[in-house]
């Protein structure tokens, strides 16, 4: 993360603050995958540090993980000719994809998708949201009022007719 | 999770839950049951989901089967609502974008339903006056089932080939209509190669097909009819000699009209409509069971049911295994293969509702 500002234009880099403070230099290809960025750079507006105020340090040093690792230095210069060269590559980029995301906590899981519906990292957010989606598949209504802090406007008689309504759906 | 977690993140995760889950967090709170039951998460959420389950059934119940996780679940028709005797299925039409007609053996009405596997709902179809004696000639109906794109609706249809008269039931009207049929069916022998091609025919780009038998004084020959569900007008289908002559089953793969012949060959129909697109395709084959009925999981070929009267398994493209579908002593004889959608049965009367209701989510 450490390379200079130099003229050539894939080697640019841009200078995100995180919320707490911390300065994080990204290569300009590496951050085209973020919607938010790519669309400042387009505008012309990526100098000086740009302040990511909803993504904290640990945060975005994960998004930056993920770019980097989604981001083909090379593209041109290499040539897949082989349809099992591409599947292989596929497969191991998903299994890469699994394992970053297994290794966060609830909290960090939640940061994270925070911090990429803000940036707009699309596949990240997808990434991120069918884990979350993975882990809330079993839970009862009661477990996802509380993970996801929502108090049931239902009247005693509304939750009994809804709950009867669905009952299949609790077995 | 967290105190706070924004609506639209809370889309992008609901969107990748299967509709099992979905049908119970309806009960997390009114937003959420909003939320989940209008029609604009409806579409997103069966854009998603597009792999297909397995609905098996007797006369006496029917069972739920997730190829994903191999998860079983009966429901016996004493479940269904509003029936006041102990009914049985007649039959279940091939599925439409998610959803089944069906009937029910439950004198004195042997009512219809259009039924939501993903939501077990169910809606009654009331029969239109002239109908109930008709029933008698059950056996010379064509009966199909039907979304159609462009009107977003559910049609179904019953031809009765002998008084050339169409019945359609639109769900988004919630009513019938009669139409006189101009369609040449004189030659139709109604009782070759069994009756079960004529029950209910295979939706495909808001048109519904069967096979049909014509008899030419000397031989039966099979034909692809076609009854376009927007214009409520039949077509025919140029005969190709290489593909009918074994035809044992007529299904839809990879979007495409597919023919099944008795030698377990694969054609299917790559341009819709064109004769000369008829294109043979080879799938991976390790069973060897034989006059077994083909269901396909997935728009491509990964993951199919194959059955015969002793099995029923699962056989993958990318992977082998088969899985005997036995639930206690049932057997389950009839599989039908759908996607998930989380459409209401009434959407005509709930759109209003559910866009007002969406503006207190966000």
């Amino acid at each position: 993360m450490s390379t200079p500002s130099s003229s050539v234009f894939s080697y640019r880099v841009l200078k995100l603050k995180s919320s707490d403070g911390e300065i994080f230099e990204v290569k300009q290809t590496v951050a085209v995958q973020s919607g938010v960025l790519k669309q400042m750079m387009e505008d012309g507006c990526t100098e000086g540090e740009i302040p990511l105020n909803n993504v904290d340090s640990p945060t975005l040093a994960k998004i930056i993980e993920w770019c980097n690792k989604h981001h083909d230095d090379d593209v041109e210069g290499r040539v897949l000719s082989q349809e099992k060269e591409k599947e292989k590559e596929k497969a191991d980029m998903k299994r890469w994809e699994s394992e970053f995301i297994d290794a966060l906590n609830r909290d960090e899981l939640y940061f994270l998708l925070i911090g990429s519906n803000y940036m707009n990292i699309k596949e990240l957010l997808d990434c991120a949201a069918q884990k979350v989606a993975g882990m809330v598949k079993g839970k009862t209504p009661e477990a996802i009022r509380e993970m996801f802090n929502i108090q049931s406007d239902f009247t005693e008689e509304e939750e009994k007719a809804i709950r009867k309504e669905n009952q299949w759906a609790f077995n | 999770m967290a105190s706070s977690c924004p609506p639209d993140l809370i889309i992008d995760i609901l969107l990748y839950l299967p509709g099992k889950s979905l049908c119970r967090f309806k009960c997390v709170s009114k937003s959420w049951s909003i939320l989940i039951t209008h029609p604009r998460f409806v579409k997103l959420h069966l854009a998603r989901n597009q792999r297909g389950k397995f609905l098996l059934f007797n006369v006496k119940s029917l069972c739920h089967l997730d190829p994903e996780t191999s998860l079983l679940q009966q429901e016996p028709t004493s479940s269904y609502r509003n029936f006041r005797f102990w009914p049985s299925i007649s039959w279940v039409s091939v599925s439409s974008n998610g959803l089944f007609c069906t009937q029910m053996f439950s004198p004195p009405d042997d009512d219809f339903y259009i039924y939501n596997p993903s939501t077990r709902e169910y809606k009654k179809i009331l029969y239109m006056e002239s109908e109930k004696e008709s029933n008698s000639r059950m056996f010379f109906n064509l009966h199909g089932f039907g979304y159609v794109e462009s009107m977003d609706d559910y049609k179904f249809v019953k031809v009765d080939i002998q008084t050339r008269i169409i019945q359609i039931f639109s769900l988004r009207n919630n009513s019938w209509k009669t139409i006189k049929c101009d369609f040449p069916f004189n030659h139709i022998n109604c009782f070759a190669n069994g009756l079960r091609q004529w029950k209910y025919g295979i939706p495909l780009n808001g048109a519904i097909h069967w096979v049909v038998y014509y008899y030419d004084g000397g031989h039966n020959f099979p034909r692809i009819v076609a009854f376009d569900l927007v214009k409520e007008k039949f077509k025919t289908f140029p005969q190709h000699d290489k593909v009918f002559p074994k035809l044992s089953q007529l299904t839809v793969l990879r979007d495409c009209l597919c023919i099944i012949n008795s030698d377990d060959k694969f054609w299917i129909m790559e341009k819709y409509g064109t004769k000369e697109s008829w294109t043979k395709i080879a799938l991976p084959n390790k069973c060897s069971w034989k006059d077994s009925e083909f269901l396909f999981g997935n728009l491509d070929d990964d993951g199919w049911l194959k059955s015969d009267d002793n099995h029923t398994g699962f056989v993958g493209n990318k992977w082998y295994y088969y899985k005997p579908v036995f639930i206690g002593k049932e057997q389950y004889y009839n599989k039908r293969v759908y996607i998930e959608n989380l459409v209401s049965l009434n959407f005509h009367t709930n759109n209003a509702v559910a866009n007002e209701g969406i503006n207190n989510f966000t």
